[in-house]
C-alpha cells in the first residue's frame, strides 16, 4: 500500500519488491484457510445420522432410528451391515436365531437366503414382492404374495403372542399367504406372517413384514405399531440391520479395460505425447517479450468530472444552478452585444426584445431563484440552453 | 532447442504403428523413435552462433512516418542456415514484418529489412536479435537471442508547419508596410516609396520630397534580431491527456511542442533569434544561439525525446533560467496550462517578475473535452458535471483577465487550434513592435 503513496523514485526501491513477494501469498493463503476451517466445521457439525429409510441410523420419518435406539436401550445389539459378508459374519458371531432385518429383500438372491437360512438367521423381510418370494422359496417354499391393499389399522386376528400384545397396529403395504399344511400364522390381514422356524433343515423363522411403515420413525409411536416392531425384532441379543447394496454382488464387476480394443491405451498415450508436443512447440516463442516503457497521463477532465460528482453527492442544485446561469449569462452579453459588466436584468430586457418571450420570464430564468431538486435543475439547464440557441438564432 | 509444427505429426503418425501392433511396447519404441529423430534434427541444425548480425544505424523519422531498419546478417559456419530471424523492436516502435525466413548457404550474406512505423515520440529503441536454425527434417531447431543495439529517433510531428505559409505570407505583408500605425520605438526605417492616397500624411519624408517632384513617404519595416524565448513546461500539468478527436493530440506536452515549433520557424524566418528550454522542476532540454538554418533541426531534436513528468513546476527556477538567458528584453512565451492549479504554484510571482523587463505570452492548451461535458445536459448527473466544467471554464477566463491586467498577453485555444493562434498572436506583437 504504502507503495503507491510515495512519489516514484522516493521510496527505497529494494524493499518494494520483498514486500509485494510476501504480499503476494497472503490471499491464497487465507482462502486456503478458510476453506479447510469450513470443511472441518462442516464435518464436525453433520450428525452421524442418515435421511436413509429404513436404516437404523436414520432420522427421516421414513428412518428407524426410533426404534433401533429402543432396542438398543433394552440391551439388544443392533448392527447395521451394508454388505452381505459382514451380515453374514455378524449372524455367525450372534449364533443361530439372531434376528436379520433385509430392508430391501428384492437385492438378496437365492444362494445368499440359503446362506443365512444355513446360519441360522431369523429373517424378518421388509415388504417382500413376488420376486424377492421366489429366490427366498429354496429356503422358505411356498410364500407368496396376496395382493397390495392401501394401508389402514387392523387388530391382530391372530393369537400370536406378538400380535395381540401389540393390539391394532397399522396394516396393508402388501399381503401374504403360507402354503397350506404349513403351521404359519397371519395376522393383520395377511400383512404380517410369521414361517415357524424348520427344525429339520435349520432354518430359522422367517417374518414377512407386508407393512414396514411399523418400523419408521413416524408411525412407531401410534397404536400398536412399536409394540409390534419391538416383538418382531427383539426376540435375540442381536438385530443386523442389513441394507441390501445393489453393487454388492458375488461376481466382480468386469474391469472396463477389457472392454476396449488393446490399442486404446497406447494410442490415448500417443494423443497426449502429442498434445505435449504441441505444446512445447508453440510455447518456446521466438526470443522474449519486449516491454514498452510507457509515459506518465493524467486525464484533464478527472478534477471537473470528480467536481461534478460532488455536486451530485451534495445534491448543491444552487451552487449548480449559479455557475449554468452565469455562463449563460456570459454567452448572452456577447450575443446581444452587452459588456461584461451588464446587469442580468439589462440582459434580459435585451433577450427578451429580441426573441420575443416575456422579460420577466428571461429574468426569472437567467437571475430566479434556486432549483428546489434534480429534476427542476435539469429542466433550468434545458431552458438556459433553448434560451441561448433562441438568441443564437436571431442574431445571426 | 525448439519444437517445429512437424514434432507432434511425427508424433501422431505413430498412431499407425500403435494400431498395427497393438500393445505398450510400439508405443515406447515410436516414443524412442521420435526422440531419437529429433535429437538428430537438433544436432545437425547450423549453429545460431554462425550467423552474424549487424545493423545499420538508423536516421531520425517523423512520427507517423515509415522507416526501415535493415539488419545484415551473414553465414559465417560451414552448414547451411535455414530459419526464421525474428527483429524485435518495442511495441511502439510499430515494427510490421519483424520476422524474416532465413536460408543462407555458407559464406552468403544478406539484408533483412524491417519498416516501422513508431506511434509514440522519443528514442525507440531495438530488442534482442533472435535467430532459430531448423535442421535438415525440419522438426527442431536450435534458436538463439542476442543483444543487436539498435535506436530510432522518433521527432514530433511537426503537423501545425501546414500553417506556415500563410503565416509567412502575412509576414512579407508586414515588410515594407506603410509605418502608419506602428511607428515606434521597435520599427526600423526601411525605404522612401511614391506616396499613394490613404498613406498617413505624417509618415511623408518632406526632405526627400523637397529633393523630388512628387511627394515621399518613408515605410518601415518590422524589428528584426528580437530575442524570442520559448519556455516548455513539461511538469504535471503537461502530462494531461486531452479529450482530443481521432487522430488529434493527446498530451498536452504534444500541444505544446507543435504550438512552439510553428513559433520558432515563424520567428526564424522574421529574422528573430530564438531560444528554448523545456523544464519541470529543472531544466530537461535547452536551444540556445541555434542559427536561423540550424534551429528547426535543433529544436526537434531536443524535443524529440522529451516526456512530461509527475512534478510541479518550479517557477522560480524558471524566472531564473530567463534571466540568464535573455539580459535584453525579449518576448517570453510560456507554454503550460491555464489553470488555477498552476497559478498556485507561483506562476503568478514568476509572470510578474518576467513581465516586468519582457514581454510576456502565456499560451495554454485547453481540454476540449470540457467544452464537451459542458454541453451535455441530458440527466442530473451530467448537468451537475456541466455546471462544474462552465465553473472551471469562468474560473480559467477569471485567471486569464488576472493575467491581462499583470500585462501578459495570454491565448488559450484547443489542441489544435494553439498553434495558429501563438503564431497569429506573435505576429500581431511584431507588427505592433512590442518586441
Amino acid at each position: 500500500m504504502s507503495a503507491l503513496l510515495e512519489a516514484p523514485g522516493a521510496g527505497s526501491p529494494d524493499t518494494g519488491p520483498a514486500a509485494v513477494g510476501r504480499g503476494r501469498w497472503r490471499g491464497p493463503l487465507l482462502v486456503t484457510a478458510l476453506v479447510v476451517g469450513l470443511v472441518l466445521l462442516l464435518t464436525l457439525l453433520t450428525p452421524s445420522t442418515s435421511r436413509e429409510a429404513l436404516a437404523a441410523d436414520s432420522t427421516a420419518p421414513e428412518g428407524a432410528r426410533a426404534v433401533a435406539r429402543v432396542l438398543q436401550r433394552e440391551g439388544v445389539r443392533v448392527r447395521q451391515e451394508r454388505t452381505f459378508d459382514a451380515t453374514l459374519a455378524a449372524v455367525r458371531a450372534g449364533g443361530p436365531g439372531t434376528t436379520v432385518l433385509v430392508t430391501d429383500p428384492g437385492l438378496v438372491p437365492q444362494q445368499r437366503w440359503e446362506a443365512l437360512a444355513d446360519a441360522g438367521a431369523r429373517l424378518v423381510l421388509a415388504a417382500p414382492d413376488g420376486d424377492a418370494l421366489e429366490e427366498l422359496d429354496a429356503v422358505a417354499p411356498g410364500l407368496r404374495t396376496t395382493g397390495t391393499p392401501s394401508a389402514r389399522t387392523l387388530p391382530p386376528g391372530c393369537d400370536l403372542a406378538a400380535a395381540t400384545a401389540a393390539g391394532r397396529a397399522r396394516a396393508g403395504g402388501r399381503t401374504y399367504a403360507a402354503p397350506g399344511g404349513s403351521d404359519a400364522a397371519s395376522c393383520y390381514g395377511g400383512s404380517y406372517v410369521v414361517l415357524p422356524a424348520d427344525p429339520a433343515t435349520g432354518r430359522g423363522e422367517v417374518v414377512l413384514l407386508g407393512q414396514p411403515d411399523v418400523l419408521t420413525n413416524r408411525w412407531a409411536a401410534l397404536e400398536g405399531d412399536g409394540a409390534l416392531a419391538l416383538r418382531t425384532l427383539g426376540t435375540s441379543d442381536t438385530v443386523v440391520w442389513y441394507l441390501p447394496d445393489p453393487l454388492d454382488t458375488e461376481t466382480p464387476l468386469v474391469p472396463l479395460a477389457s472392454l476396449a480394443p488393446p490399442w486404446t491405451g497406447p494410442a490415448a498415450a500417443l494423443l497426449l505425447a502429442a498434445g505435449l508436443t504441441t505444446a512445447l512447440w508453440r510455447g518456446r516463442r521466438l526470443g522474449r517479450l519486449v516491454t514498452e516503457p510507457l509515459p506518465v497521463v493524467v486525464r484533464a477532465a478527472e478534477t471537473v468530472e470528480g467536481h461534478g460528482r460532488l455536486y451530485a453527492g451534495a445534491r448543491a442544485t444552487g451552487r449548480a444552478a449559479a455557475a449554468l446561469r452565469s455562463a449563460t449569462l456570459l454567452r448572452l452579453r456577447a450575443l446581444v452585444r452587452l459588456d461584461g459588466t451588464a446587469a442580468p436584468a439589462d440582459v434580459a430586457d435585451q433577450v427578451a426584445w429580441l426573441t420575443g418571450l416575456p422579460a420577466r420570464r428571461v429574468l426569472a430564468l437567467l437571475d430566479g431563484p434556486d432549483p428546489a431538486d434534480d429534476a427542476a435543475l435539469v429542466q433550468l439547464a434545458a431552458d438556459l440552453d433553448d434560451l441561448e440557441r433562441r438568441v443564437r438564432a436571431r442574431s445571426t | 532447442m525448439a519444437l517445429t509444427g512437424r514434432a507432434p505429426l511425427l508424433v501422431l503418425a505413430g498412431l499407425v504403428a500403435v494400431a498395427l501392433q497393438p500393445g505398450w511396447g510400439a508405443f515406447w519404441a515410436w516414443l524412442a523413435v521420435c526422440a531419437v529423430l529429433v535429437g538428430l534434427d537438433a544436432a545437425l541444425a547450423a549453429s545460431p552462433r554462425s550467423v552474424s548480425v549487424q545493423r545499420a544505424p538508423l536516421a531520425a523519422v517523423r512520427l507517423g512516418e515509415p522507416r526501415t531498419g535493415e539488419l545484415l546478417v551473414a553465414n559465417t559456419g560451414r552448414r547451411r542456415v535455414r530459419g526464421v530471424l525474428r527483429d524485435a523492436w518495442q511495441p511502439s516502435a510499430g515494427a510490421r514484418g519483424e520476422r524474416h525466413r532465413l536460408d543462407l548457404p555458407p559464406g552468403e550474406r544478406r539484408r533483412l529489412s524491417t519498416v516501422l512505423v513508431p506511434t509514440r515520440r522519443g528514442d525507440r529503441l531495438a530488442d534482442r536479435v533472435t535467430v532459430r536454425c531448423t535442421g535438415p527434417l525440419g522438426l527442431a531447431a536450435r534458436q538463439r537471442s542476442r543483444e543487436v543495439p539498435g535506436r530510432v529517433r522518433v521527432l514530433p510531428p511537426f503537423t501545425s508547419r501546414r500553417h506556415l505559409p500563410s503565416r509567412l505570407a502575412r509576414l512579407r505583408e508586414l515588410d515594407g508596410r506603410s509605418a502608419v500605425q506602428h511607428r515606434g520605438q521597435g520599427t526600423e526605417f526601411d525605404s522612401l516609396r511614391d506616396y499613394v492616397d490613404g498613406d498617413d500624411v505624417r509618415s511623408i519624408d518632406w526632405r526627400a520630397t523637397a529633393r523630388r517632384q512628387s511627394v515621399v513617404v518613408r515605410t518601415w519595416r518590422p524589428e528584426r534580431d528580437r530575442r524570442v524565448l520559448l519556455v516548455l513546461d513539461a511538469s504535471r500539468t503537461a502530462a494531461a491527456r486531452l479529450g482530443g478527436g481521432p487522430g488529434g493530440v493527446e498530451v498536452r506536452l504534444d500541444a505544446s511542442i507543435e504550438a512552439a515549433l510553428l513559433t520558432a520557424a515563424l520567428a526564424a524566418r522574421a529574422g528573430d533569434r530564438v531560444d528554448l528550454i523545456a523544464h519541470d522542476r529543472r531544466v530537461r532540454a535547452r536551444v540556445r544561439g541555434a542559427s536561423r538554418t540550424s534551429l528547426l533541426p535543433s529544436l526537434v531534436e531536443a524535443l524529440a525525446g522529451l516526456e512530461p513528468s509527475l512534478v510541479e513546476a518550479d517557477w522560480d527556477a524558471v524566472t531564473g533560467q530567463v534571466r540568464s538567458m535573455a539580459r535584453q528584453r525579449a518576448l517570453v512565451v510560456l507554454l503550460t496550462a491555464l489553470d488555477t492549479s498552476v497559478l498556485d504554484s507561483g506562476l503568478l510571482t514568476a509572470l510578474e517578475q518576467l513581465a516586468a523587463r519582457h514581454t510576456v505570452v502565456l499560451a495554454a492548451v485547453d481540454d476540449p473535452s470540457l467544452a464537451r461535458l459542458a454541453r451535455e445536459r441530458g440527466d442530473a448527473e451530467q448537468v451537475y458535471t456541466a455546471a462544474a466544467a462552465e465553473t472551471a471554464a469562468a474560473e480559467r477566463e477569471a485567471t486569464a483577465a488576472l493575467l491581462r491586467r499583470l500585462g501578459v498577453e495570454v491565448v488559450h485555444a484547443a489542441p489544435e487550434e494553439l498553434a495558429p493562434a501563438l503564431a497569429d498572436r506573435y505576429l500581431a506583437l511584431k507588427a505592433a513592435g512590442r518586441l
